[in-house]
């Protein structure tokens, strides 16, 4: 296998002597989906913080297409093509459904100077088709001119998603995109995603659907009190014992022997 | 038009602009307490160009409000690099500066104020509004002005999607320094007469407020919170204090009950879609 | 002729150290700009001479003048902070300066806007050692502040109420994680810190014997830029800010004149908030948000 897109090595974070990230491992190769699992508090949120910048790790090193990101500016991290979406809905709420997936392209919108055009004018026309293109394929086009704050649940955490694709990711990072989501919401957002993962985008998600995972991504890591405890392919997490013990809080006893 | 009435009109011209100055920091969650002094700055800077240097009043004016943007920035640089309750405080601070100095400020007349030759009439000054207002909807159009929102809301996820949220809001806060040099340059060539104790933080205090009242939602918000403030002592005709009394309890009542302010924008949509459909 | 000015700097500087704590409890603890201050200084040393030129005695007036001040610092609570808790800062701000305007002209509506002389009721009761001469009436002021500050201490650290108040000033999203009844703790602290300032009011009038309704502008701005030099939320860092404040503005009016008093001052407020805006002894961290 070549260089990984995502290469997170020896990653330590701790909040006052709560040790939330310790030691962390975790490679994701260019094209892969992976799912990032545990329990409640694993520290899954806090990784997607460091990747991004939110927070400076205390050691360890974040690679991104062979780029050490821990230097850069939260800010700029994007450019070097990193994108999320976030577990408790972040949009703009008195802004437009369309603006804010518009935000999310702001890397693709030019100079200072361009900041002073209207939303419409000049570059900034291809981005707003684009934007209604991206919004129509998650059947979202309704929607575009609603205020964000207006939107059901399940529906915002959706834009999420398509604002951080208008940024065009190499690595699209997703937490609990789920979440709060409906079945046949659920089915939608994974036909998206498998579209998305066509296209050449890299997905890392937390989420704690299992069946939702297993249908979307190849390979899972487990994290637990914020070391990775379990890798490999659903099927195969979903059978270890050491997993099922974190989720359960104790020793499997009874599915030991089956 | 009665001289009176011209009078007013003049007045809220020239407030909606000052609320213009002072909106667009705040669309993006910044408390400008300077404005005033902004005001000063483009006010005394136009006054001696056009007194002392005998420069044509549009150019006199124009270069009071560039004086006035060009401090801003000098200003909110380093200032908006730190966090944001801290601009309000600094900006206090520069109006106070600003109307010490120009009060012991011997050549501009010091404490006892100074005149000033030229004079603007209610056309001109309005057209000036009206272009600040085009203005306005421009730049409310405009990325900036989406990036501004943005920011007030979720200053992180904004950082996070690559918006340089300090450049921005100092964009913000200097063409806002700009637009009150031009409010302060335009009173001054009307009233005649200019003095440091007028440009206090009180009147930057009550510009700041009217904008909020009005909301910061929508470009129309600094308008109607300007007109409600300076309109209102026309339907209390009493006694000055009472203005602002009537004032402040509105403030504190809008803000309690609705804290975006008169009107927001899902007013403006509802409106909208209200005169489509008739 | 220096020792006089370094007396009068620091009798100045003790009511600046009161109104400079109160700024700071409110931000330290709440993140609130709560620019009702002013108001509520102003309402401790306006109401004093109002009950007193009304006919009341001392001490009843300036009872008088801090329960209503108290009052109005939990009426801004109820319509500033507590509505607004957990949303953008800027808006418990802007309804706190309306408070400001409110509360200034309603005292103008009633009592117009002249400044009244208010007698002391310690006469000119002075010290004099050598050639300074300190004004007793001062002197009871600034040892007052200091105590009161040390009481605060006391306070804070001791008791129940002051782990509540410490509690919310770490995070008021924990503090009530952590049983601290966040509505019960918020008015006793609106409470505490209002009637610093009123109290920096009462003594302010009792020490220059003048009061009108703008009084506490200029005395509140510079308590501001007292909290902001010593570093906000610190409150011995507002002490500090508070006396060093007080001398600069002696020491401004001996080598320059009155009139250029403020652009001292507020210089050094700005240019410490350019320089080094976390102030001397200030905590960087105050204000993080969470993701
Ligand atoms: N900024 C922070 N300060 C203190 N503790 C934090 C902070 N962020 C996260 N934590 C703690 O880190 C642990 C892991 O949190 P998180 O990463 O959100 O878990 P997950 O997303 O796996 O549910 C939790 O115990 C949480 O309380
Ligand atoms: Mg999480």
């Amino acid at each position: 296998m070549s260089a990984p897109l995502l290469d997170i090595r020896g990653l330590r974070k701790s909040f006052g002597g709560l040790d939330v990230v310790r030691g962390l491992d975790l490679q994701v190769g260019q094209g892969e989906r992976v799912a990032l699992i545990g329990p409640n508090g694993a520290g899954k949120t806090t990784v997607f913080n460091l990747i991004n910048g939110y927070y400076a790790p205390d050691a360890g090193e974040i690679r991104l297409g062979g780029v050490d990101l821990v230097p850069i500016a939260p800010r700029r991290r994007i450019r070097h093509g990193l994108a999320r979406s976030f577990q408790n809905i972040r949009l703009i709420g008195h802004l437009t459904v369309l603006e804010n997936v518009l935000l999310g392209a702001h890397v693709h919108a030019g100079g200072p100077l361009a900041m002073l055009l209207p939303l419409g004018l000049g570059r900034g026309r291809r981005l707003r088709e684009e934007a209604r293109a991206r919004l129509a394929e998650a059947g979202l086009a309704d929607h575009a001119g609603s205020l964000a704050a207006g939107l059901a649940y399940g529906l915002r955490k959706r834009v999420e998603v398509v604002r951080a694709l208008m940024a065009r990711p190499r690595l699209l990072l997703l937490d609990e995109p789920c979440a709060g989501l409906n079945t046949q919401e659920r089915g939608a957002l994974l036909a998206e995603l498998h579209r998305v993962a066509e296209g050449g985008v890299t997905l890392l998600v937390v989420e704690h659907d299992m069946h939702f995972v297993g249908g979307l991504c190849g390979r899972a890591a487990v994290l637990n009190f914020g070391e990775k405890i379990a890798e490999g392919t659903p099927a195969e997490i979903a059978r270890e014992p050491a997993v099922i013990e974190a989720y359960l809080g104790h020793a499997p006893e009874r599915y030991a022997h089956a | 038009m009665s001289g009176y009435t011209a009078a007013i009109l003049t007045l809220l011209a020239i407030n909606i602009i000052a609320a213009y100055a002072a909106w667009l920091p705040l669309a993006a969650g910044q408390v400008n307490l300077g404005t005033a002094g902004f005001m000063a700055i483009g006010a005394y800077s136009s006054a001696v160009l056009s007194n002392e240097f005998d420069w044509s009043l549009p150019m006199a004016i124009a270069a009071g409000a560039v004086c006035a943007g060009g401090l801003a920035m000098a200003i909110g640089g380093p200032v908006l690099r730190t966090r944001g309750l801290y601009l309000a405080l600094a900006t206090l601070a520069f109006n106070e500066v600003v109307r010490g100095i120009l009060i012991n400020l011997d050549v501009v007349g010091g404490a006892a104020g100074y005149p000033v030759i030229g004079h603007l009439g209610l056309a001109p000054i309005a057209a000036c509004a009206a272009g600040v207002f085009l203005l306005a909807l421009w730049l409310g159009a405009s990325r900036l002005g989406m990036n501004l929102h943005a920011i007030e809301q979720d200053e992180t996820v904004t950082a996070l999607f690559g918006v340089h949220v300090p450049f921005t809001q100092l964009a913000a806060f200097t063409i806002g320094g700009v637009l009150a040099g031009l409010a302060g340059g335009l009173y001054g060539h009307h009233f005649s007469f200019i003095e440091g104790q007028h440009f206090s933080v009180l009147l930057s205090v009550t510009i700041v407020l009217s904008v909020v009242l009005g909301g910061t939602q929508t470009v129309w918000g600094p308008a109607i919170g300007a007109a409600f403030f300076t309109l209102l002592p026309e339907i209390f005709r009493g006694a000055a204090a009472w203005r602002y009394v009537l004032f402040a309890a509105a403030v504190i009542l809008v803000m309690a009950i609705r804290p975006q302010g008169l009107l927001t924008r899902a007013d403006l949509m509802r409106l909208r879609r209200v005169v489509r459909l008739a | 002729m220096i020792a006089q000015q370094l007396v009068n700097g620091l009798m100045l500087g003790g009511i600046y150290v009161l109104v400079a704590v109160s700024f700071t409890l409110f931000f330290g603890c709440l993140n609130f700009l709560n620019f009702s201050v002013p108001a509520l200084f102003m309402l401790g040393g306006f109401l004093t001479w109002a009950g007193v030129a009304a006919g009341l005695s001392w001490p009843l007036a300036v009872l008088l003048a801090l329960t209503v001040a108290a009052l109005a610092s939990l009426l801004v609570e109820r319509l500033t902070w507590r509505l607004q808790r957990g949303g953008p800062p800027l808006i418990p701000l802007v309804s706190s300066l309306g408070f400001l305007i409110l509360f200034e002209n309603l005292v103008l509506v009633r009592w117009g806007s002249d400044a009244r002389a208010i007698p002391s009721p310690f006469g000119d009761a002075n010290w004099r050692i050598g050639d300074v001469v300190i004004g007793l009436p001062q002197l009871f002021g600034l040892i007052l502040s200091i105590s009161l500050v040390f009481g605060l201490q006391a306070l804070l650290k001791r008791t129940k109420l002051g782990r509540g108040i410490r509690s919310l000033a770490e995070n008021a999203e924990t503090a009530t994680m952590l049983g601290v009844e966040v509505d019960r703790v918020a008015p006793r602290l609106f409470l505490l810190a209002g009637l610093f300032c009123a109290l920096a009011g009462v003594l302010f009038s009792l020490s220059y014997q003048l009061v009108s309704p703008y009084m506490g502008d200029q005395v509140a701005l510079k308590g501001l830029s007292a909290m902001v030099l010593g570093g906000m939320g610190n409150i011995w860092g507002a002490v500090i800010g508070g006396l060093v404040i007080g001398l600069v503005e002696i020491f401004a009016v001996g080598a320059l004149s009155a009139d250029h008093v403020n652009v001292v001052v507020f210089g050094i407020l700005l240019l410490s908030l350019i320089i080094k805006p976390t102030g001397l002894f200030g905590d960087p961290a105050l204000g993080q948000q969470k993701l």
